[in-house]
This record gives C-alpha cells, structure tokens and sequence, in this order.
C-alpha cells in the first residue's frame, strides 16, 4: 500500500543524525528483480544489487546476498539507478511559494560568485516529492532576473549538483556548469545582436589574454579565470538556453574554436540543425513537451524534436515537469516526459538513459552516479513496473543508500483517506476536520457530558494599551 | 459504472440534478448575443473490433460504433454498417468519446504569448462580469489543432482568474474555423468565471481593489445585492409588461446580467478556487444568495472537503497528479491524489489542463491518476475513469444531453486511440468530431493551421 516500507533504524538514522545522512547499519540486498544497470552490464533479466556503507557494492545475476545482510525482494519488479533531473528548482527559494517572485540566480560576469547550493533547502517539501518519481538527484540551474540583468550579467551563474535525500550534506558537486542563457544575455546586452559577440569576447580574451599572457599576477580574479580556464578546456560544461536553429548555430559557431563542452537547453527547434549539432558534439536537455510555438523564437517546435535528435546521435536529457507542463527549471523528474518522448518516436531505452547516465554523463558524474555500477552511490529505485509508464509506482527508493523519509503529500494523503474510510464505514472517526460532528456508531454510547471545569482565579491583570 | 463506491446512489442523484439544470430556461434579459455559426460535419463512419470505452459505465470488448450523419447510430458487438460508410479497423484499439476539457485558456492566451495574444485577464477591475471570453479568443491559435491531435473535441475556454468576476465562459467545439462563432458550442449555456483567494488580492492589492480574501468577498456580496435588484426590477418589468401595462424596460447592464443570470441558474458559476476554507466561504455565499456552484476549479484541497462538496451537488475540475507547494501559497497542501478523493466520494470530478501543454495530455494524466487510486487502495475501472474526461464535465457543462458519451443519439465525437488511452504510450489515432474527421495520424501531414503554415513538419 503505502510507497515506502522503513526499517526504523533507517527513519531513525535519518532523523536523528540530522546533518549527516546516516548510511544504513546493515548490507542491503534487493534480490530478484529485472536490473536495468545502465552500465556495461546491461540489463539483467533477473539479478541482485548490494549497497553498503551509502554506495554499491555488488551487482550481477549470480551474487549472493552476504550474511545479515536486509533483503528486499523485487521479484516481477524493475531496478533502475535513482533518476537524475538535469534542470532542476527543487529545493530552491524560486520554487517556494512564498518566493515564487524572486529567483535563485546569479549575477556576472564573475561566476564563482554564486554558489547555487547555498539557497538549496534539503528539507523543503519538494525536494522529497520528486522521490514520488524516482529522484535522487538533480542539477540545480540558476535563473537570472531582474538586478542580474541590469547589472549586465554575461552568465546566469553555475550549477550545481545536489542529492534528494532531505540530508544538510546533500552536496554531490557544486559547480557541474556554467549557464547562458541567451535571452538573458541579450537583455543585458541590450539587444540578441550583441549578446553571443559578448560571450566570443569572453572565449577569446580568455584564451588570449589569461594571467599568464598579461603577466600579471591577477590576484583578484585567480578564480574567474580558473573557471574560464575550465570552460575552455571543457572541464565544466557550459550550458546555453537557446530555442531558435538559427540561434544554436549561432551558438555552434561561437563556440567551435574551443574545446566547450556545449550543453543546449530548450532547443525546440534543435532538430532544423540536427546534424550540425551532433557534428559539434554537443548535448541537449531538450523540452520534449514543447511543440507549439509560444513565442516566435519556437515556431518550428514539435514533438518529433526529441526523437529527430536522437536519431541525429545527440546526448538527450529532458527537463523536469511543473503543473502546467515542462520548464527549464522544474521541481519534478522528467519521468513522464521521457515516456511521451517515447509515445513520439524516442525508443525505451534512450528515454531511460536520458533520465539517468546520459545526463551525468553530460555534467560529468557518470563516475558517482547514473548507473548501477560497483563503487557508485547508491542512488536506486525499485519499480512496480516499466518507470516511464503512469500505472508504476516506486516501491523502494534509496538515495545514498538510506530510503528517505515519506513525502509531505503522502502523509496528507494518508491522513484523509483514513478520514474518508472511516466516513464511508460510519465509524467513529478521530479527529473531525470538517467542522461538524462526527458522527458515531448507533451501538457506542455517546460520550458523556463533561462538567466545566471552574477557572482559577487570575492575577489583577496590568493594564496593557491596545495595539493600533 | 463502478460498483465498489458507497456512493453510487448519490452519484446517480447528483447526476440527474445536474442534467435537469438544462431545462432553466435564459431569462428573458439574456438575448442570444453573438450567435453560433457552427456547422457539424455530419459525417458517418464505422470503428470494427476495437474495446470501447462508452463513458456510460461499460468497457466492450471487440466491439464496434456506427456513427451516421454525423450522429451516433449504433455501439455493440454485431452491428451492421449501410453501404458506403467508411469502415476503420480497431483491432488492438481503444475507442473513447471525444476528450472535453473543463477548463482552457486556448485563444484567449494564445501561442504565441505575446502582445495581445495574452488576453485572458480583463485588468480594468475586479468585476469584469461584462466581459465575454469569446471576444478575446484568437481562433487561429495553433494551441486547438494540437489539442485536437490529442482527442480533445470539445473544450471550454475561461478569462482569466485575476478578477473576483473573471467574466463569462465560452463553450467551443474544437473544430478549424476562421470565426469564433464557428466554433461556439450550439445552445451550450455559459458560464461565469469567479476567482477566489491570492490572485484578485494580489492584483488590485495595490490599486482600489480588494487586497485581502475579505476583500474578495464583501466585493462580491455587494455585486450579488445589485443583482437581486436588477433581478427584481426585470421580473417586475416582465409581469407588468405580461399584465398589459404601458412600462418601460430596465436599462440593460451587462455586468449585472451576468450575476443575474447566475441567480436565476441560466449561467453556470464556474469558481477557481484553491483551498479548502475559502471554498467554503464560497458555499456560504451560494447559500447566503441561494444560486448554485457548478464546479470549483483547480480545488487542490477538494480532497480535504470531498463529502461537504458532493453534499452541496458541487463539481470538481482539478489537475491529475499535481503537488502544491510548487505553484502558490494557497495550493500548499496540494497532493497528487486529490481527484481520487472526489471520484471516491462520489462527487463529479473532471481532470483539466489549464494548459496548451496539458490538453494534449489529458488521457495519460488521467490514467495516473487512476493508477494513483488503485495504488492507494481505491480502484477506479476504465470505464469510470473516462468520464473524468468526458461525461463528467459534458455534465458540469451542460451538455451531456448532446455529448460527452457513446451513447445511441449522440454527436459522433468520437477517438480511435493505438492503445490503452491511460497509458503514458498512447496517441490519438483518428479524431472525428460531429461524424467528421478532424485529425488522421495516418494521413497526409498537412500544416495544421495557418499560422502554422511553414513551420511544422510531421514525421513521414
């Protein structure tokens, strides 16, 4: 019935420990179900996977559980690694309705100024919510608004990699990229002509005219130029927000001297310049739902997109989902998403890869996370069934080898279906929450009368003047 | 139907109240402004061997439909097609009636969302009962072909929710047309878009507006005094003029006619609202002026208040699998289950979109939802769960007589789906509305719109 069944010792290591996210005392083996590895191993039919200690200690169709070991049998289920949300607000102040106006974003041309994981709340509501969909991890992406862009910021900042735990120590990475985001870059630069010249200009001076070439020891912007450094060698990807085929090219064009390691976000005209993209290597976090053209940078959207460029050979990965469909920066996995990908053309096991190994591919963590791999964070998800479709269920979720605690909605969940039960049983029922009374079993005396109780006397009471 | 709900009695008793609110005639002030123009294809056509899901409580197995001119003729295992009637194969198939969203902002916040496009929200005060949504609607949004490709044959569009009275509703039959009255709705009754809680408070907060829920309300309960007496004076004016009396007609307001109209049940209060206590407020209200709520929408907390609601005969049109937080303080408590709650309680629930994304996606929303239920212990058949899609809001709509199921009589709208419609895998085949073919997966791609032309390519 319910999703999650915890060991106590687990609630309890979560709860207790409060900063360290407690690793489960015992081995866990989960025995018997379809292993979709992502890694070398493929998918095994039938197959074990052992954690400990937080990450994966064994995985194969003939290990055997060691002895003390907790079994979870998954026989007629599906073991996937834990779904990683490559453009993710989980967590963040811009995903929390008290703050839905302001932004988590970074400023300048300075990107080691923001550190995105300091505005991450671990504890906030949906950050175990999206364990409802099989998240363990996610990629938060800055947004940059209003002061970033008066301020004529050049990046949106940089991204950051977290773990979906509810743990304080939920950093995986702190700087997996870098963000452009081209309309943003153009506001700031006054218009899209100057905003890609802007950033040639930043590659270039980068490249030409370092530290070492003015030899000057530049002692205020050591960082700032280690962070070009690592754009321009292609240690930290950087990630455009772009959606028009021209504007990619563009982008292609502007980049192509260096060795970036290019990231598209959006991309919904992507598959005009398939082709060109593959051949520049780049990878795509692309908006699989947009196929309508909701501004005139998208006017050739369509949901064939996604499966054109992976046909193309391009690295995919999809944004997460909102209520009202797919954003940029969206709370939830994009579990269902890649399963309407798939709907239109994307095949299964693209759409699976593309919510777990190719995106940490893409940022760089395919040596933790994405796959089901000796050594790698535990970070897995039994399923009911096929994880795309809407009638499967997580039925055990691990996220560094601890299974976190129930989600808030759940909770509600269960507290009103008791309510409801009740009601539909005529039972007595704790608790009213409607008020009214509730009503009571013909069998059961009604409860009796209770005398009121007679106040003690109060201390004269001080004059207080009332408060305007 | 589902035999399993306790409720079964009170579902079939608000049923039957709701339908009967079709026969309130418009009051007299009421003209039919704006006629429709709409023209059915009255096409015929015939689906063989395909599990039918009828939307009248059965799933039929290896089963075909008949629709002629436009109407259906007959649904079942053996049924005889005329001459002549084209005839599609539904083996492996799934055939549903034609998907009705309760709650759309297609046309009014049309693609692209810029300048004008993004109409929905008449900002000139909080009491824009005057307004008509059907004078902001854009017929050539792209948004409608989409939505049609989806199995959505039928929808209504809504202003905005910025405004206590957002204005009235419009009902459009998804058809191409170059004109709105080519796609409104024939005889469909309208509705009044009403706004509870943060988003009239926050708008007007800092004009002359209310800035608080109290605010909302007393704003509200004077605009239904001036009703009641605008009412009156209408009444009084047609029993002098029915007695013979040389009188002369109240000035004609739109604004209260509106409100009027709610009064009298001749327009349908259609009312967004998010939490639980101010829906019912809200119910107080309806009470304190003695109209009828048809339908809360968006209502994450209808899962908090399901049997106050189904007491009231009041509908629900939420998302399926949504959770609060993510969206605005007021939807804080929002889980995904929350129509599950309705449909548990026996009230009339429709699953909506609220989004020229969602309404292409309705079908899989629903079967989450309905996998949701199951998973909580609630199992919810097929067969009921198309309603939320369907019947449910033709009901809430007021025009289950003439869709909304696959009923003998009934507008041929009709979908052929490639597999189980709840699953996340499936697409709308064939989409025929009115006995026409509206969409065809398996044709020609042709640009889908107008504004389309040129841009959109379909996979060969």
């Amino acid at each position: 019935m319910r999703r999650v069944t915890l060991r106590p010792a687990l609630i309890a290591g979560v709860l207790l420990s409060g900063i360290a996210c407690a690793a489960s005392a015992a081995p866990v083996a989960i025995v018997g179900g379809a292993i979709v590895t992502e890694g070398p191993a493929g998918t095994l039919a039938r197959g074990v996977v052992v954690i400990d200690d937080g990450k994966i200690i064994a995985v194969g169709a003939d290990v055997s559980p060691p002895p003390g070991a907790h079994i979870i049998d998954a026989t007629g289920k599906i073991v996937t690694p834990g779904l990683l949300s490559p453009a993710s607000n989980v967590g963040l102040p811009s995903n929390d309705p008290t703050g839905l106006e302001s932004q988590a974003g970074g400023v300048s041309d300075r990107p080691l100024a923001d550190e995105i994981y300091r505005a991450f709340n671990p504890q906030a509501p949906d950050v175990l919510e999206a364990g409802v969909d099989g998240g363990t991890s996610a990629i938060l992406l800055p947004q940059a608004k209003g002061g970033a862009v008066k301020s004529g910021a050049l990046f949106s900042g940089g991204a950051a990699a977290v773990e979906l735990s509810g743990a304080f120590d939920f950093l995986i990475r702190p700087d997996v990229a870098r963000v452009y985001s081209l309309d943003v870059a153009a506001e700031a630069a006054g218009g899209l002509n100057a905003a890609l010249p802007r950033l040639a200009r930043y590659l270039a001076d980068s490249a030409a005219a370092g530290p070492s070439a003015s030899g000057k020891p530049a002692a205020p912007r050591t960082s700032d130029e280690d962070v070009r450094r690592r754009i321009l060698n292609g240690e930290t990807p950087l990630i455009v927000e772009v959606e028009r085929a021209v504007d990619i090219l563009n982008v292609l064009q502007v980049t192509r001297p260096y060795k970036v390691r290019l990231i598209l976000l959006g991309a919904s005209e992507g598959w005009r310049v398939a082709p060109q993209i593959a051949a520049a290597g780049a990878s795509i976090i692309v908006n699989a739902d947009a196929n309508l053209p909701q501004d005139f940078s998208r006017l050739f959207a369509t949901y064939q997109n996604a499966a054109r460029l992976a046909a193309a050979g391009v690295p995919l990965a999809f944004m997460g989902e909102t209520h009202l469909g797919p954003m940029p920066r969206a709370p939830r996995p994009p579990r269902f998403v890649a399963g309407r990908a798939v709907a239109y053309g994307v095949d299964h096991e693209t759409a699976l890869a593309s919510v777990t190994i190719t995106p940490a591919r893409m940022f760089g963590l395919d040596g933790e996370l994405g796959s089901l791999e000796m050594g790698k964070r535990a970070d897995l998800v039994v399923w009911s069934g096929d994880p795309l479709e809407v009638t499967s269920h997580v039925d055990h979720l691990f996220v560094r080898g601890v299974e976190p605690p129930p989600s808030r909605s759940a909770l509600l969940r269960d507290k009103y279906k008791r309510l409801a039960d009740c009601e539909a049983q005529a039972a007595p029922c704790a608790g009213g929450v409607w008020g009214e009374p509730r009503r009571h079993s013909p069998d059961r005396p009604s409860p009796p009368s209770i005398k009121p109780i007679v106040e003690p006397p109060r201390p004269p009471a001080t004059r207080v003047e009332p408060r305007r | 139907m589902r035999c399993d709900s306790p409720h079964t009695a009170v579902r079939q008793a608000l049923l039957a109240l709701a339908l009967s609110g079709l026969a309130a005639a418009a009051h007299a002030q009421t003209p039919s402004d704006f006629p429709s123009t709409y023209k059915p294809a009255n096409g015929s056509f015939a689906i063989r061997g395909a599990t039918i899901l009828t939307a009248e409580g059965a799933q039929l197995e290896d089963s075909s439909i008949l629709v002629l001119k436009g109407r259906i003729s007959a649904i079942g295992r053996q049924v005889a097609v005329p001459d002549g009637v084209m005839i599609f194969d539904g083996k492996g198939k799934w055939v549903t009636p034609g998907l009705i969203d309760m709650h759309s902002h297609l046309g009014v916040s049309s693609a692209p969302t810029s300048g004008m496009n993004r109409a929905h929200n008449e900002q000139s005060g909080p009491n824009a009962a005057q307004v008509y949504a059907e004078h902001s609607v854009r017929a050539d949004d792209p948004g409608f072909a989409r939505a049609r490709e989806s199995g959505v044959t039928t929808l209504q569009v809504l202003p905005g929710s910025i405004n206590v009275f957002g204005g009235r509703t419009v009902v459009l039959r998804n058809v191409p047309s170059v004109t709105v009255e080519g796609m409104k709705y024939p005889g469909a009754p309208y509705g009044l878009k009403m706004a509870c809680g943060e988003n009239p408070a926050r708008t007007y907060g800092a004009k002359d507006g209310p800035s608080t829920p109290m605010g909302d309300m007393a704003l509200a309960r004077t605009a239904f005094l001036s009703a009641q007496r605008y009412r009156t004076a209408w009444h009084e004016f047609d029993a002098a003029a029915r007695a013979g009396k040389p009188v002369a007609p109240p000035a004609r307001d739109l604004q209260l006619e509106a409100l009027a109209g709610v009064l009298d049940g001749s327009v349908r209060l259609q009312i967004h609202c998010y939490r639980a206590d101010q829906m019912m407020q809200m119910v107080g209200l309806s009470h304190e002026f003695g109209f009828k709520i048809t339908a809360f929408h968006h209502a994450t907390d209808a899962y908090r208040i399901a049997p106050l609601l189904v007491k009231e005969g009041i509908g629900v049109a939420t998302w399926a699998d949504v959770t609060g937080p993510s969206i605005k303080m007021e939807s804080w408590n929002g889980i995904p289950e929350n129509g599950a709650f309705v449909d548990r309680a026996g009230g009339l629930l429709a699953v909506h979109s609220d989004s020229a994304d969602l309404i292409q996606h309705l079908h899989s929303k629903a079967g989450r939802l309905r996998a949701l239920s199951d998973h909580m212990g609630w199992p919810v058949s097929r067969a009921q769960a198309i309603r939320w899609l369907t019947l449910n809001p033709a009901i809430l709509l007021g025009i289950a007589r003439d869709t909304g199921s696959l009923a003998v009589g009934k507008r041929g709208d009709v979908v052929l789906w490639n597999t189980d419609p709840f699953s996340t895998y499936s697409v709308a085949q064939k989409v025929f509305i009115d006995g026409g073919l509206a969409f065809d997966r398996d044709g020609p791609a042709d640009p889908d719109s107008d504004f389309a032309l040129g841009t959109y390519r379909r996979a060969p």
